[in-house]
């Protein structure tokens, strides 16, 4: 019983914090509050869902595809939409609330975008359906695939950015903007890297979902939500943090909601959300600025 | 002989305000050249428009010879000329050695992976922050960021470097380690140097010129000696003007 639920927490976790990482990477670098993020995950979903069922791509293989198809997606709307926003931008501050109303905007179109052409009615496929036993605990062959998918995502993520030359210089332009540039960064080229694994994470992220549960047009706004609980629980910029935020989310959720009632799901994160807001708004593991 | 640096006729505003009016000097290649004003007297801003982070309304910015005026940030630094600020920014969350490293990878050297563990070794080492390279930036002291924002402008291989009151806040002793840091990176480098500071001694025992700023505009240059006997620069800084 106890190994089933952390078991189930562990899947969950490791989807949230690929969901988490992605967002942390468009919000932390660019200061874009992307409250689309949920509406990319989804269109991910669907890009998982036609290229299995409809050009019977195998699903692990379809999960890359997602990432290719967004994160092309992200290059296009840096190039043609958040490039201009973060140029005539004079502050933070208008950054944030100008790309608020743009994401809004944005998360409306896609939503109803999807919703015209693929319709409202959930869409599912099934496969690895086969139960699998490990170690007396017992999980379907689609979970334990997400589950997978969903760690080699966060190892690859993390292990880039603390070994790789670009993704130090993301690093340090989540640090500070300015000395980045004139220390000789490109950080033009390095938010247009940035968009592509942000927006090409959620869409892997949406296309794990795909593997687990019906896809639909609207199933972007929870994990919008978890990601900025995350994100506030881990600290903003900090990508370690959106991992272990999101496992700890996930606890909360499986174990919290055993023990109270499902019911209690919502009030258990948001209550975990306006507490950490209150108590510690640099994040639990953020220190205060210096 | 063209010189390393020409700033010609340049030109800011905000707004209505003139921060940077009609700006004439030059720095020679291995020459250090200090850079005097009050504050608000215009100095962040002339490194803010020989750096890139703003574009000049009016004039010109040449590195040897050529127009560098209004290119991006990164360009410019990729040219060879590095900065430090005056409120350090250098990247809390990174190591001291990552600090470093972003500079020689992305600086004017584009130091490959090859070597630099040696070239990191080297800049640590001249800086003084060897003992300290495995640390995060944000645990260091304001002297130790300070010298780190040093370290970091150095990485980038500058021809130019721009230093902005980097003794600025530190207690005597401290500035006194510093300037002898300047003067050895300075003899072992033979790079030129524009230095801001508020610190007279100091930049009289640095600079072999010294430009003098006052409401945006240059109101005098010369030798260190020869500044201090200026009328013009005596009544601007006695507020007799």
């Amino acid at each position: 019983m106890t190994w089933q639920l952390l078991l189930s927490a562990c899947v969950s976790g490791a989807l949230y914090a690929v969901i988490a990482l992605s967002l942390n990477l468009i919000y932390g670098t660019m200061r874009l509050l992307d409250v689309a993020h949920g509406e990319f995950v989804m269109v991910g979903a669907f890009a998982g869902y036609f290229l299995v069922t409809l050009l019977g791509v195998p699903p692990v293989l379809a999960l890359l595809g997602a990432f290719a198809l967004n994160g092309l997606a992200g290059l296009v709307l840096y190039q043609w939409l958040f490039a201009g926003i973060i140029r005539r931008a004079r502050s933070t501050e208008s950054l944030e609330s100008t790309s608020l109303l743009v994401f809004f905007g944005l998360s409306v179109i896609l939503q109803n975008g999807a919703a015209l052409a693929f319709g409202g009615t959930p869409r599912a496929y099934e496969r690895y359906a086969r139960i699998v036993h490990v170690g007396g605990v017992a999980i379907t062959g689609n979970r334990l695939v997400a589950m997978a998918a969903c760690v080699l995502a966060v190892v690859a993520v993390l292990v880039f950015f603390a070994r790789s030359t670009w993704g130090l210089a993301i690093r340090a332009l989540i640090a500070n903007r300015d000395a980045a540039a004139i220390v000789g960064i490109d950080t033009q080229a390095a938010f247009r890297l940035t968009c592509v694994l942000g927006f090409g994470l959620a869409g892997y992220a949406g296309a794990v979902i795909g593997l687990m549960q019906p896809v639909s047009p609207f199933m972007g706004g929870q994990y919008l939500m978890i990601g900025f609980v995350i994100i506030v629980l881990g600290g903003v910029g900090k990508l370690v943090g959106s991992v272990v935020g999101g496992v700890l989310i996930a606890l909360l959720e499986t174990v919290g909601t055993q023990l109270t009632g499902p019911n209690y799901r919502d009030i258990l994160i948001y209550g975990t959300f306006i507490a950490v807001l209150l108590l510690r708004p640099q994040g639990i593991f953020g220190r205060h600025a210096a | 002989m063209t010189a390393l640096l020409e700033v010609a006729g340049i030109s800011k505003r905000f707004g209505g305000v003139t921060a940077v009016r009609d700006v004439s000097f030059s720095v020679a290649a291995g020459q250090i050249v200090g850079l005097m004003g009050a504050n608000g007297a215009g100095k962040t801003t002339l490194f803010n428009l020989i750096s890139g982070s703003f574009s000049p309304d009016s004039g010109r910015v040449l590195l040897d010879g050529r127009e560098i005026q209004g290119q991006a940030p990164h360009r410019i630094c990729r040219q060879g000329i590095g900065r430090t600020y005056q409120i350090v920014r250098p990247f809390p969350n990174l190591t001291v050695r990552e600090n470093v490293a972003v500079g020689l990878i992305f600086g004017a050297g584009r130091h490959g992976r090859a070597d630099l563990r040696q070239r990191e070794d080297e800049i640590l080492e001249e800086t003084g922050l060897h003992s300290l390279a495995g640390q995060r930036a944000a645990e260091l002291t304001l002297a130790g960021r300070k010298r780190l924002e040093l370290a970091r402008a150095l990485a980038t291989s500058p021809r130019l470097l721009m230093l902005d009151e980097v003794m600025a806040g530190l207690t005597p002793a401290e500035a006194g380690r510093a300037l002898e840091m300047l003067q050895s990176i300075h003899a072992r480098r033979g790079l030129a140097i524009l230095v801001v500071e508020h610190n007279l001694r100091a930049m009289m025992q640095l600079c072999s010129r010294v430009v003098v700023l006052h409401h945006g505009e240059k109101i005098g240059q010369g030798t260190p000696e020869a500044i201090t006997r200026d009328p013009a620069v005596i009544a601007a800084y006695l507020g007799a003007a």
